[in-house]
C-alpha cells in the first residue's frame, strides 16, 4: 500500500517469473533400496550471467561443483537419520533467452541409501540458494513403495520447469518442504498434481459466466450480442441445474416415479423457471435497495424454505401412499406395458400428488435458492441501467434449468418404461412410497445442509 | 418370503435414505456447490492469504470486478514486497479486467508508478478522480507521480487533501518524503515515526523504519541509519533495500567484509543495487568485480528495454559515471522532456559536466537545489561544476556543505571533495 515510494527497485521481466529468478524443483523418487533427486535449477538471465562471471572453465567442471554444493545443501531426513546425498550426475546447459542474453539450466541427480521395510516418514527441503526469488517446486513418487499423507504431488505442474503456468488466478509455487510417509507395497499416491484450482466443471461454466458477465456489460449493445448473451444464460441454467444440489434431482426422480403425463413435467419446467426468475429479481433489488441485507444470509434461509417444502412434500405423499394401501394395486400387474399418458393415473399416488400441487410445490422449491450467477448477472446489468434486459436473461437462465430438469425427467422415465416393466414390476406397488421417502429425506437433508451453513 | 419381498423395498428405501444423507449433509463428500458470495476482502496484513481467499473466490465467481481489483492491488503489493516482477503481469492482467471500476483504475495508476510511467501514472489518477473524488488512494497515486514529475506545488496540494482526508501511514510517509525534499529533516523525521508508530503488519513497519534509517544516512548519522536497517531487517527479512542501505553504511563504518556480504547478498535479490556494490568494490581496487556487476547493470538495462521499459534516471547516472557521459545526456535529456525532477535535474546537470559542458551543467545544478533540500551528493556535483568553471570559492563553500551534510555520500566522491579542499587551502 504504501509501496509505490518504494518502488525505485522493481523491475519488469520477460522471464515468465522475471528476469532474475532462480527457478527450482526437486523430484523425489522412492524405492526399496534408495531415494533419488532429480534437482533442476532453472535460472533466468541475470543469475546467468552471475554465475558465468563466477564459474570459469568447462560448463562440465561448473556443473559437478554446483551439484556438490547442492547436495551440500539439501536436507533429508527419514525418521530422525538423515540422509547422506551423492551426486550420480550433473549436466549444465545454456538456453537462449530474452534480449540475446542466454539463461541456464542445471539438472543435478542426487541419490542417498534408504531402507524401506517398515512405514517411515520422511522430510524433504531443499534451501539451496533460497534468497533468490523463483517458482520453487518439489514432487514425491514411489517405485515398489507406497507413499502415503504426502504434502506434495506425484507431477510436476510445471512440467519440470519447462512451461510455467501463467493464468491470474495462480501464484508461482513456493514450496520449499515435502513430508511424506513410505512403506513397502505399490500404488497409493500423494496429493494429486494441483496448481490450486477448481474441479473441470466448475471451472468451465466459471468461464462462461464470466463471458456473460462480459457481453451484459458491453460498451454497446447490438441485437446478435444481446442473442449470444441469452444463449449463454440458457447453456449456463442448464448446466446449473445438473450440478447437485437444490433438490432439483429429486424432481427428476420424482417424475419418473410417477405416471403423471409429460404436462405433468412441463408444469414443473414453468414453476422452476418462474420461481427462480422471480426469486432472483427480488432478491436482486433487495441487494441493490438495501446494502445492510446480506446476500449470503438470505440465501441461506432461501434454503431452508425450500428444504422444509420438500420435506413437507415428502410427508404428504408418504402420508397419502401409506393411506391408500398397496393392496389396490394387485389388479394393475396386469397391463404393465399399456402405461402411456392415456392411462392416466392407472397406478395412483394418492389425492396429494394427483392433484398437481405436489408437482408445483416441488417446482417452487427447486426454483427457490437462486443461483449466484443469475443473480450477479441481473447486478451487473442493474448497475449499468440495462435492467430489462438483465430481467430476460436470468428468464432465459431459468428456462435453461427447466430445459435440463424436463429432458432428465423424460430420460429416466423412458428408461423406467423399457426396464423396470419387466423385473421390477413387483416393486411396482411400493414405487408410491419409495418416491415419497425419497423426497422426505432429500427435504431434510436440504433444510439440515441449508441450516449448518447459516450457523 | 412374501414378507420378506414386502421388506425388500423398504430396505432399499431405508439405503438410498442412507447413501443422500451422506451427500448432502454438511460437511459429506458432495460439498455446498455454490457458497453466497461473499468476496473475500482485503486486509493490509498477509496479502499472500488474501491473494489465495481472492483466487479461490475468482474461480467460482468470475464476474466479480471488485474482487478482480482487490485482487489485483494485492499482486501488486505482492510484487513491492517479495521484489517478484511475475506479480506485476498478474496485477496488470487482474486489473484489466476489473476496468473501469474505481479500485482498478487507482491499481493501474499505482502499478504505472511502479514500473516508473509516472504521466501513465498521472492520467490514471486524474481519471479515478473524476470519477470519484472521494477514494483516498487514488490521491496517494496522484501524490507520486506529480512528486517524481517535478511538479512539486501540486504534488504538495494532492497530498494536503490526502492528509486531510486519510491521516494514515499512506498519507504521512508520502509526507515526509516531499519535507526531506525540501530539507526540512526535522518534520519529515516526525511524520515518519508518527507513520511508524501506527504501522500495523512488519512489512510497513520495516518500510517506515527504513526511511527513517535514510533521513539518518543522509544526515551524515551512519551509526543511527545502521541500527535502522538492522531494526527493518529484523521485522521483515525480506527488505531488500534494507539490506543493501545496510551494506552501505557497514562499508561507511570500515567493516568492509560485512559490507561485502551483505550487498552480495542484496544482489541476487535485486540487480538494483549493482552500480551502488559495484562502485564500493572499484573504489577498494577490485576493478574485475566491479566490472562484473556494471555488466549485470547492462544485462538488465537490455532486458527492460527487451520489454520496453526504460529507467533513463539509472540509465544515465551509470553512463554518466561509467560508460559514456555522451549517451548518459541523452538519456536524461529525453527524460527530462518527461519529467522535471530534482533528480532527474541533477543526473542531467552531473552528465553534462562529465561531457565537458560546465556551464550548461551549472543550470541543471541550480535546478536540483531549487526546493532547499539537504542533498549531499548533488551539493557535491554542484561543487565539482563550479571548480570546473573556475568559481573556485563557490566551489569550496558547495563541497564544504557536501562534507557537512554527509560525509559519506559515495564511496569515492568524499575522498575527493577533501583532497580539493585541502588543495585549495
Amino acid at each position: 500500500m504504501i509501496g509505490v515510494l518504494a518502488a525505485a527497485a522493481v523491475i519488469l521481466g520477460a522471464h515468465p517469473l522475471g528476469n532474475m529468478s532462480v527457478n527450482h524443483y526437486d523430484g523425489l523418487s522412492v524405492f526399496l533400496d534408495r531415494i533419488e533427486d532429480t534437482a533442476i535449477i532453472d535460472s533466468a538471465e541475470i543469475p546467468t550471467l552471475q554465475q558465468r562471471q563466477g564459474a570459469s572453465g568447462p560448463p562440465d567442471a561448473y556443473a559437478a561443483r554446483a551439484c556438490g554444493e547442492l547436495a551440500g545443501a539439501v536436507r533429508g531426513q527419514v525418521g530422525e537419520q538423515p540422509l547422506a546425498w551423492r551426486v550420480t550426475s550433473a549436466a549444465f546447459a545454456y538456453r537462449p533467452g530474452a534480449a540475446g542474453l542466454p539463461t541456464s539450466r542445471l539438472t543435478c541427480r542426487l541419490a542417498a541409501p534408504l531402507r524401506v521395510e517398515r512405514p517411515v516418514t520422511l522430510t524433504f527441503a531443499n534451501p539451496y540458494r533460497g534468497g533468490a526469488v523463483g517458482w520453487r517446486e518439489i514432487t514425491a513418487s514411489g517405485s515398489g513403495v507406497r507413499l502415503s499423507a504426502s504434502s506434495v504431488p506425484t507431477r510436476s505442474v510445471s512440467g519440470e520447469l519447462h512451461a510455467y503456468p501463467a493464468d491470474l488466478l495462480s501464484s508461482p509455487l513456493d514450496v520449499r518442504q515435502a513430508r511424506f510417509t513410505v512403506e513397502p507395497g505399490s500404488g497409493g499416491l500423494g496429493a494429486p498434481a494441483r496448481v490450486p484450482g477448481a474441479d473441470v466443471l466448475t471451472r468451465y461454466t466459471a468461464l462462461l459466466a464470466d463471458r456473460l458477465n462480459s457481453l451484459v456489460g458491453s460498451d454497446r449493445l447490438t441485437v446478435p450480442l444481446g442473442l449470444l448473451a441469452l444463449l449463454v444464460s440458457l447453456v449456463l441454467g442448464a448446466v446449473h441445474a445438473a450440478l447437485p444440489g437444490h433438490g432439483k434431482t429429486v424432481m427428476a426422480a420424482y417424475l419418473a416415479g410417477r405416471d403423471g403425463g409429460p404436462r405433468d413435467a412441463f408444469a414443473v419446467a414453468a414453476t422452476v423457471t418462474l420461481t427462480h426468475t422471480a426469486g432472483v429479481i427480488v432478491l436482486g433489488v433487495l441487494l441493490s435497495v438495501s446494502a445492510s441485507i446480506a446476500g449470503e444470509t438470505v440465501l441461506g434461509w432461501l434454503g431452508v424454505i425450500s428444504g422444509l417444502l420438500i420435506a413437507a412434500i415428502g410427508t404428504a405423499l408418504l402420508r397419502s401412499a401409506v393411506v391408500r394401501p398397496a393392496s389396490q394395486h394387485g389388479a394393475a400387474d396386469g397391463h404393465a406395458h399399456g402405461h402411456g399418458p392415456a392411462q392416466g393415473h392407472g397406478h395412483g399416488h394418492g389425492h396429494f400428488a394427483s392433484s398437481g400441487r405436489g408437482v408445483v410445490g416441488l417446482g417452487v422449491a427447486g426454483g427457490l435458492v437462486p443461483s449466484p450467477s443469475a443473480l450477479v448477472v441481473l447486478l451487473g446489468a442493474m448497475a449499468l441501467g440495462r435492467t430489462v434486459f438483465g430481467i430476460v436473461t436470468v428468464v432465459c437462465y431459468g428456462l435453461g434449468m427447466a430445459l435440463t430438469l424436463l429432458a432428465a425427467a423424460l430420460t429416466v422415465r423412458r428408461l423406467a418404461n423399457l426396464t423396470l416393466t419387466n423385473r421390477l414390476n413387483r416393486l411396482r406397488p411400493y414405487t408410491a412410497t419409495i418416491t415419497a421417502a425419497l423426497v422426505l429425506l432429500v427435504g431434510i437433508g436440504i433444510t439440515a445442509r441449508a441450516l449448518a451453513s447459516l450457523l | 418370503m412374501r414378507r420378506v419381498r414386502k421388506a425388500l423395498p423398504l430396505l432399499g428405501c431405508v439405503l438410498l435414505g442412507c447413501a443422500l444423507l451422506a451427500w448432502f449433509t454438511p460437511g459429506a463428500w458432495l460439498r455446498r456447490d455454490e457458497p453466497p458470495p461473499t468476496p473475500p476482502r482485503r486486509t493490509a496484513y498477509e496479502p499472500a492469504a488474501f491473494i489465495d481467499q481472492a483466487q479461490d473466490h475468482l474461480r467460482r465467481y468470475p464476474g466479480d470486478t471488485r474482487t478482480w481489483a482487490d485482487l489485483g492491488g494485492a499482486y501488486l503489493e505482492q510484487a513491492r514486497r517479495t521484489g517478484d516482477p511475475a506479480f506485476y503481469g498478474k496485477a496488470e492482467g487482474a486489473l484489466r479486467r476489473s476496468l473501469p471500476h474505481i479500485d482498478a483504475m487507482i491499481g493501474m495508476g499505482a502499478l504505472a508508478n511502479a514500473r516508473h510511467d509516472f504521466a501513465l501514472a498521472l492520467r490514471w489518477g486524474t481519471r479515478a478522480r473524476s470519477a470519484a473524488p472521494y477514494r483516498w488512494p487514488l490521491y496517494a497515486v496522484l501524490t507520486d507521480a506529480y512528486v517524481e514529475l517535478g511538479q512539486y506545488a501540486k504534488a504538495d496540494q494532492v497530498l494536503r487533501h490526502l492528509l486531510d482526508g486519510r491521516p494514515d501511514l499512506v498519507s504521512f510517509t508520502r509526507a515526509a518524503h516531499l519535507f526531506h525534499l525540501r530539507g526540512q529533516t526535522a518534520r519529515a523525521r516526525e511524520a515518519l515515526e508518527r507513520a511508524r508508530d501506527i504501522a500495523s503488519d512488519p512489512a510497513d513497519y520495516a518500510f517506515c523504519v527504513w526511511q527513517l534509517g535514510e533521513l539518518a544516512w543522509s544526515d551524515g548519522d551512519p551509526r543511527a541509519a545502521l541500527s535502522a536497517y538492522t531494526e527493518a531487517l529484523a521485522a521483515d527479512p525480506s527488505h531488500t533495500p534494507s539490506l543493501a542501505a545496510k551494506a552501505r553504511a557497514e562499508a561507511a563504518l570500515g567493516r568492509l567484509a560485512d559490507a561485502r556480504r551483505d550487498y552480495a547478498d542484496a544482489v541476487t535479490r535485486s540487480p538494483s543495487f549493482v552500480v551502488e556494490y559495484g562502485e564500493l568494490l572499484q573504489h577498494l581496487g577490485d576493478r574485475d568485480g566491479a566490472r562484473r556487476l556494471y555488466a549485470v547493470f547492462r544485462a538488465q538495462v537490455r532486458l527492460q528495454a527487451a520489454n520496453g521499459v526504460s529507467d533513463s534516471l539509472a540509465v544515465g547516472r551509470y553512463e554518466a559515471d561509467h560508460g559514456s557521459p555522451a549517451v548518459a545526456v541523452r538519456e536524461l535529456r529525453a527524460e527530462w522532456g518527461r519529467r522535471r525532477s530534482v533528480d532527474v535535474a541533477d543526473a542531467l546537470g552531473w552528465a553534462l559536466h562529465q561531457a565537458g559542458r560546465h556551464t550548461e551543467a551549472a543550470r541543471y545544478a541550480a535546478y536540483a537545489d531549487r526546493l532547499g533540500g539537504r542533498n549531499a551528493l548533488f551539493a557535491y556535483h554542484r561543487g565539482e561544476i563550479s571548480r570546473a568553471l573556475g568559481r573556485t570559492s563557490a566551489a569550496h563553500a558547495e563541497l564544504t556543505r557536501a562534507l557537512s551534510i554527509n560525509p559519506y555520500f559515495s564511496p569515492d566522491g568524499p575522498p575527493k571533495a577533501r583532497a580539493e579542499l585541502g588543495g585549495a587551502a
